[in-house]
């Protein structure tokens, strides 16, 4: 399912109380993706995905789903989505299997069916024998993975997670990254709003930060990390780069040391000349910038303390 | 969808511990209250009836019942006389519909009550020591001046009631009789001057001819609607805190927000005034068949007695106008409900339309002395009001037909338009957070602004 917003823009309140929530926010997901939207607290990713979801409208701006301006106002629209807000919210005194019927219920999916994989996901999240408890009988990361399980067990094509690692474990946040990797390996479309920068590097294709209502950065992730760095090939330290015709800069830092190659030269080249002059390093690798310090570099209030010598912010708009 | 959410709503609002408790709990108390006044009845009335069956004394001062043609001319001084108490004015009393009750009690037994032992006395001195080993009831003096002053003396034991409990309107009954026996009247006449007159009533009827009027049929009439402006009310009362307690609910567990990506906020909000209202149509008709023992009882004695048709139109009218006020006030309620942060909030707020569905009630005298007054007439189109408003005055009085499908097709669009204002404040409020809106706020979501 593709989704594209168009020069979008939520405003709250009036006069001197006016809020300004998403301003002109334009981006578009291809369908069968894991799609990032990342952003500081406050910054509009709720507005945005509410505005998605047709919870709230636009004040200007159209929201198009296959192409269609109106298609997320409609009921089949809603049946064909799953969605995770980040206030989690489930019946607490009502059973586990009532809740999840219900939810699948609302998405107009077959009873039985519902039943049955409600039972396969509670088996394949360690809680089959949470079927019959009560919502306030279970932890919060249990309550977690049942909110999770209700967003995707009536097969949604366009799955919508707001923080769904927050509260989870090591291990369950592995279950929950196996899912959401099985749901993109099955053709759907996953929004994942998360501040886990390690998550969104595992897993998203594409992403989309806004700051302050305002759109910051977005495209396919690997370029928007290789473009945020003036550097070519990142290589260990110890590596014996020195003296090489086809480096034309080196900068080292703990994590290893950064090299900008000369025109026309690529790692193909790099490698050859290490080989000739058998040159001993331990790791060589495309560089590019962590989506954290991007992310930090964007939006956070200390980026003096970022490692300047992977930033460009020239790159980012060459 | 909406019948998606209406079921949710209806199963899990009739599977709540409060809702069969007060379902089942509250014929329950009726009729261990019922239970506790027969105990009571049960053990006090026959104290009360072998008080009452102890002879009373009588000291006759004034020799009325004691002369030659009294009543008590046969009794002797120290011995007990029985005497028969007619008591026509029941008889007389008694609305031609239920004349059967006259005929009811005669057979029943009843006649024993209106029986008199007494003991004549001398003087009060006498039984004075009866009064107090309480084989007499009392000590009741018909005192020499008694034509001129109309007083008697009642004796008794020392009680702590502010009057005595002995009652004297037999006795004054029997002097009247008595004096009036001593005068040139006929006995009809007597009996005429001793009872009130009755009326018969004649009303113009729809053909234009007079009718003789059914008070009863009438009470009746006005009666059933009643009772079901009251079964709205009563049922609004007890499941307003339901429909309030589900929105609070949802709204306290964050529940709403993953809810209005499935169903739209009007679906949503529909199905749940739905849901409350078949739940307490369920809660109505488990209450109605838990005492029809006694309307089935009551429906079979009053169509002994009565000459009473049941209008099935007017009836019809008055539920589908409780029925549509019942998803009206709904929708208001769910509304402004949905405008709280808190159940606590929510009830506060739907005080409001409460009150305001039995503002009728209230002026319920306006309504049966003027059922096509002004007032009655502005308040059943009012859609606040109608929908007790219209019942009262179609009990009361001949409406319009026009008037009440008028009235009616008002109240469905104003219940549509409700619904949908309510649709929306449901999901700018849904959506709030921490302290309830302001009006302006409200406003400002009515009018699609914030």
């Amino acid at each position: 399912m593709q989704v594209e917003l168009a020069n979008v823009r939520k405003t709250y309140g009036r006069g001197d109380n006016l809020k300004i929530a998403v301003d002109d926010v334009s981006w578009k997901s291809q369908g069968g993706e894991i799609f990032g939207l990342l952003g500081p607290n406050g910054a509009g990713k709720t507005t945005m995905i509410r505005m998605m979801l047709d919870i709230m409208r636009p004040d200007s701006g159209q929201i198009f789903v296959d192409g269609d301006p109106v298609k997320n106002r409609s009921i089949e629209f809603k049946r064909r989505i799953g969605y995770l807000p980040e206030e989690r919210g489930l019946y607490q005194k009502r059973k586990v299997i009532d809740v999840l019927l219900y939810f699948a219920a609302l998405k107009g999916f077959d009873r039985e069916k519902a039943k049955q994989r409600s039972l396969e996901y509670l088996e394949r999240f360690g809680m089959a024998d949470c079927a019959n408890k009560r919502i306030h009988d279970l932890s919060k990361g249990m309550g977690q993975k049942i909110q999770i399980a209700s967003c995707v067990l009536h097969e949604p094509e366009l799955v919508v997670l707001d923080e769904p690692f927050s509260g989870l474990d090591p291990v369950n946040t592995r279950l929950i990254r196996e899912t959401i990797l099985e749901l993109k390996a099955s053709g759907k479309t996953v929004f994942l709003s998360t501040h886990m920068m390690s998550e969104v590097e595992a897993l998203c294709d594409r992403i989309m930060m806004i700051n302050h209502g305002q759109q910051v950065l977005y495209g396919q992730l690997d370029e928007i990390k290789k473009s945020f760095t003036k550097y070519h090939v990142v290589m260990d330290v110890d590596a014996e780069t020195e003296n090489l015709d086809c480096v034309a800069s080196r900068h080292f830092t703990r994590g290893g040391q950064y090299l900008q190659l000369t025109d026309g030269n690529g790692v193909h080249d790099l490698l050859a000349a290490l080989s000739a002059d058998k040159r001993n390093f331990k790791r060589i690798e495309e560089a590019s910038m962590p989506i954290e310090d991007i992310f930090v570099q964007l939006v956070g209030e200390n980026s003096a303390s970022v490692d300047f010598a992977l930033v460009a912010q020239e790159g980012a708009s060459s | 969808m909406i019948w998606t959410v209406a079921w949710h709503e209806f199963w899990f609002t009739v599977r709540k511990k409060s809702f069969y408790l007060v379902t089942l709990g509250m014929p329950l108390l009726l009729l261990g209250y019922i239970g506790v006044i027969m105990l009571m009845i049960a053990i006090t009335v026959p104290s009360e009836i072998s008080r009452m069956s102890r002879p009373v004394g009588l000291v006759d001062a004034a020799e009325i019942l004691t002369g030659e043609k009294g009543k008590l001319a046969e009794a002797k001084m120290g011995e007990i006389f029985e005497l028969k108490i007619e008591d026509q004015e029941l008889a007389e009393e008694l609305p031609p519909e239920l004349e059967k009750l006259g005929d009811i009690a005669s057979s029943s037994g009843l006649e024993n009550l209106f029986e008199r032992k007494i003991l004549l006395l001398e003087n009060v001195g006498e039984g004075k020591s009866r009064l107090v080993d309480e084989t007499l009831n009392a000590i009741v003096v018909i005192p020499q001046d008694y034509v001129e002053k109309g007083r008697f003396q009642i004796y008794s034991q020392r009680s702590d009631l502010i009057s005595s409990t002995m009652s004297v309107g037999w006795l004054s009954n029997l002097v009247a009789d008595q004096l009036l026996a001593e005068t040139d009247l006929t006995q009809k006449q007597i009996d005429r001057i001793r009872n009130a007159s009755s009326t018969d009533e004649y009303e113009i009827n729809k053909v234009g001819e007079f009718e003789k009027v059914n008070t009863l049929s009438k009470a009746l009439s006005l009666g059933l609607p009643l009772s079901v402006s009251g079964l709205l009310v009563f049922a609004l009362m007890m499941n307003a805190s339901l429909l309030l307690a589900s929105i609070a609910e949802e709204k306290e567990n964050k529940v709403m927000e993953v809810i209005l990506s499935s169903v739209s906020a009007d679906d949503l909000l529909f199905g749940k005034v739905l849901g409350i209202v078949m739940a307490g149509l369920l809660q109505i008709a488990i209450w109605m068949a838990m005492v029809s023992v006694m309307p089935a009882l009551s429906m079979f004695a009053l169509g002994e007695i009565v000459d009473y048709e049941i209008n099935v139109i007017q009836l019809a009218m008055s539920v589908v106008f409780m029925l549509v006020g019942f998803v009206f006030y709904g929708g208001f309620l769910a509304g402004l409900g949905s405008l709280g942060s808190s159940y606590k909030d929510c009830q506060q707020l739907s005080a409001v339309v409460i009150v305001s569905a039995c503002v009728p009630l209230f002026l319920l005298t306006t309504f049966l002395s003027s059922p096509n007054g002004m007032a009655a007439k502005v308040l059943s189109w009012v859609p606040f009001f109608s929908p007790i408003g219209m019942s009262l005055r179609l009990g009361a009085t001949e409406v319009a037909w026009w008037e009440v499908i008028g009235s009616l097709l008002l109240l469905v669009f104003s219940t549509w338009l409700a619904l949908k204002i309510a649709a929306k404040l449901f999901r700018a409020g849904t959506l709030m957070r921490g302290k309830a809106p302001s009006v302006l706020q409200i406003w400002r979501v009515l009018m699609g602004s914030a």
